[in-house]
């Protein structure tokens, strides 16, 4: 079974490399990222099981202040990365259905056609 | 015949538009590394083809389209100028630092933790003359130490208030290339993709000074404004900025000569220094303009070192001039040959106005010791009553760690306070790091997304733009569960106070 040490490390390493697929934000690195950030939910759950018994541990403590600034970075690059996508959304929007003079018009999204017989 | 003759003029005019294409793709492979250059597309059309009445097809070359996306563009300078930021934060924050020692081996805590325990000496053995001599040297140390603290402020202000004009002509001289460049694109060079490369290549140069949005005009010229209001290239109209020192218009009428204040003016002389909030020269203002006076002042403001050093020697003065250098001696019978107590002298001194008002923010830089006191003058005995030979110097040591109120500065010890300006700085300091390595990121990840949005079919956008949404939602609450998880982890391990 790891120790809190293995699983802080491996949290720390699932963030980070959620980070790195957040850098290049299409939907299959988006998709990773998800799988990694779960990856890290599980292990930071666990670990903070086995170190609830324990009264103080610095190294730990100092381990995760390191993955909470590497979540706050994670948070960045997903908050720009969003940002950034649903004003591309408008921009499609006004492009496909045409700017109106009261602001950007919604996106048209692909519609779907089923015949049945 | 002549139909042959038609398909050879159709396979010749084919054969040149392919050969143009070819040209665009060389050229595009040529320029793959080139700043600010996009893939151009050699467009198509079809020749009308209707054999019965002699059309007899084939392709011509339409127009050059480039794949440059605007949208992505400003996403990218927005960045650029976040990260110019933080990076000017680390630089000056990093200056900033060597002023304020926080281990307490050099600088200002090291001199006072010397005079406080020369006084200790002292007040062990007031009479004295090498403890007294001591209390003199230290004194001194500690004199030099705020001048030498205040003086390098003065020279990262004035070194901060060149950095400033070298932006703003920085700036200056990069709007100036774009004006060229517009002339260029009016005088017909508009679908010269090398010329948009340089256009864009210094767009991006400028964003990490100054905040920025561009558009590209119907004519094919490049409009530029800062911080979204203010014009700096408009086709061929550049409109410069400029830089002066003044001071506040609220500041208080005053003999003091207080630093004053760096303002950044638009072309038609409008002060336009609350707008560039970001940017290295966002950066910069707010260094001169907000952390500097928080140490050395304003018209406003004395400035925490100031007033730590006038109160500092104002509650020494104060102390030693309460007492005495000897007691009184009583006259015989007839009340002859007596002599009246002599009191003290005060330690140190500070520059002030000709009207003796004190010039606040100049006592940092100005504090020096009496030069009229002699070990000897240094007032040992509080009168009392009752009177205690040592009283005085006793108090002065118990400065270092102050029990009556009056003796704090902002209800601190003098060596805390010091403290706390030191640990501003050092927090500063930390916070930009962090932002240097996030902007670091954001601008990477901006550059990505401008690579990926480069010339792709909006119908593949389209059906992108669902699965991000999706993505993003799924992504967003694996965060804010993880941001939670590590926050009451370390509440956790945190021991509570």
């Amino acid at each position: 079974m790891a120790g809190v040490a293995e699983r802080l490390a491996s949290a720390q390493s699932a963030v980070e490399q959620s980070c790195h697929l957040l850098l290049t934000p299409n939907p299959e690195c988006l998709d990773r990222s998800a799988g990694a950030l779960s990856l890290a939910i599980g292990e930071l759950a666990a670990g903070r099981d086995l170190l609830a018994s324990s009264t103080s541990n610095p190294r730990a403590l100092a381990q995760i202040c390191e993955i909470r600034s590497k979540v706050r970075l994670a948070s960045r690059l997903l908050e720009n990365a969003a940002a950034y996508h649903s004003g591309w959304n408008r921009i499609l929007g006004s492009m496909v259905a045409g700017y109106t003079p009261h602001g950007a018009a919604p996106v048209v999204r692909p519609g779907r056609l089923a015949v049945e017989g | 015949m002549s139909s042959i003759l038609s398909a050879l003029h159709v396979a010749a005019g084919s054969l040149d538009a392919y050969d143009q294409a070819l040209v665009v793709t060389q050229n595009n492979v040529a320029n793959s590394s080139t700043p600010g250059y996009v893939e151009q597309t050699q467009t198509f059309y079809a020749m009308p083809f209707n054999v019965g009445e002699g059309f007899a097809g084939g392709v011509r070359t339409g127009e050059v389209v480039s794949a440059r996306n605007q949208y992505a563009e400003q996403a990218v300078w927005q960045q650029n100028t976040l990260l110019g930021q933080s990076q000017q934060d680390v630089n000056s924050l990093t200056s900033l630092q060597t002023y304020f020692d926080i281990s307490g081996n050099t600088g200002i805590p090291l001199a006072l933790n010397n005079l406080f325990q020369s006084f200790s000496a002292w007040a062990h053995t007031p009479t004295d003359a090498n403890a007294r001599q001591t209390v003199l040297n230290q004194a001194q140390n500690v004199a030099s130490a705020f001048q030498q603290t205040a003086t390098g402020l003065a020279s990262l202000t004035q070194s901060t208030e060149q950095q400033i004009q070298q932006t703003v002509t920085q700036v200056n001289q990069l709007v100036g290339q774009l004006q060229g460049y517009n002339t260029q694109i009016l005088n017909g060079d508009r679908n010269d993709a090398g010329l948009e490369a340089q256009v864009y290549s210094t767009l991006e140069q400028l964003s990490q000074y100054v905040p920025i949005s561009a558009t590209q005009q119907a004519d094919g010229s490049v409009s530029v404004l800062a911080a979204g209001q203010t014009p700096l290239l408009l086709g061929a109209t550049q409109y410069q900025l400029s830089f002066q020192m003044q001071q506040p218009a609220d500041a208080p009428a005053s003999e003091n000569t207080p630093p004053p204040l760096a303002h950044i003016l638009s072309s038609v002389g409008s002060d336009i220094t609350s707008n560039l909030t970001s940017g290295q020269l966002g950066s910069l203002l707010n260094l001169r303009n907000t952390v500097l006076p928080t140490y050395i002042g304003d018209a406003n403001n004395q400035g925490e070192l100031n007033t730590m050093a006038q109160q500092f020697a104002d509650t020494v003065n104060g102390l030693l001039t309460s007492g005495n250098i000897s007691d009184a001696v009583p006259g015989d019978a007839d009340g002859n040959g007596g002599t009246p107590a002599v009191p003290g002298v005060p330690l140190f001194t500070y520059a002030t106005n000709a009207d003796g008002s004190v010039n606040a923010t100049d006592v940092a830089q100005t504090l020096a010791v009496n030069p009229d006191i002699a070990p000897s003058q240094l007032a040992a005995i509080d009168p009392g009553p009752p009177e205690v030979s040592n009283g005085i110097a006793l108090a002065l040591a118990n400065l270092a760690d102050p029990t009556d109120p009056a003796d704090e500065i902002s209800g601190a010890s003098y060596t805390q306070y010091y403290g706390s300006m030191a640990s501003q700085v050092g927090s500063g300091l930390s916070t930009a790091t962090n932002n240097q390595q996030v902007d670091q990121s954001a601008l990477a990840q901006a550059q990505s997304l401008r690579q990926q949005q480069t010339g792709v079919s909006l119908d593949d956008e389209a059906v992108n733009v669902i699965e991000f949404q999706r993505a993003y939602e799924a992504n967003s609450h694996l965060v804010s569960v993880l941001d939670q998880i590590t926050l009451d982890t370390i509440n956790m391990l945190t021991p509570s106070t």
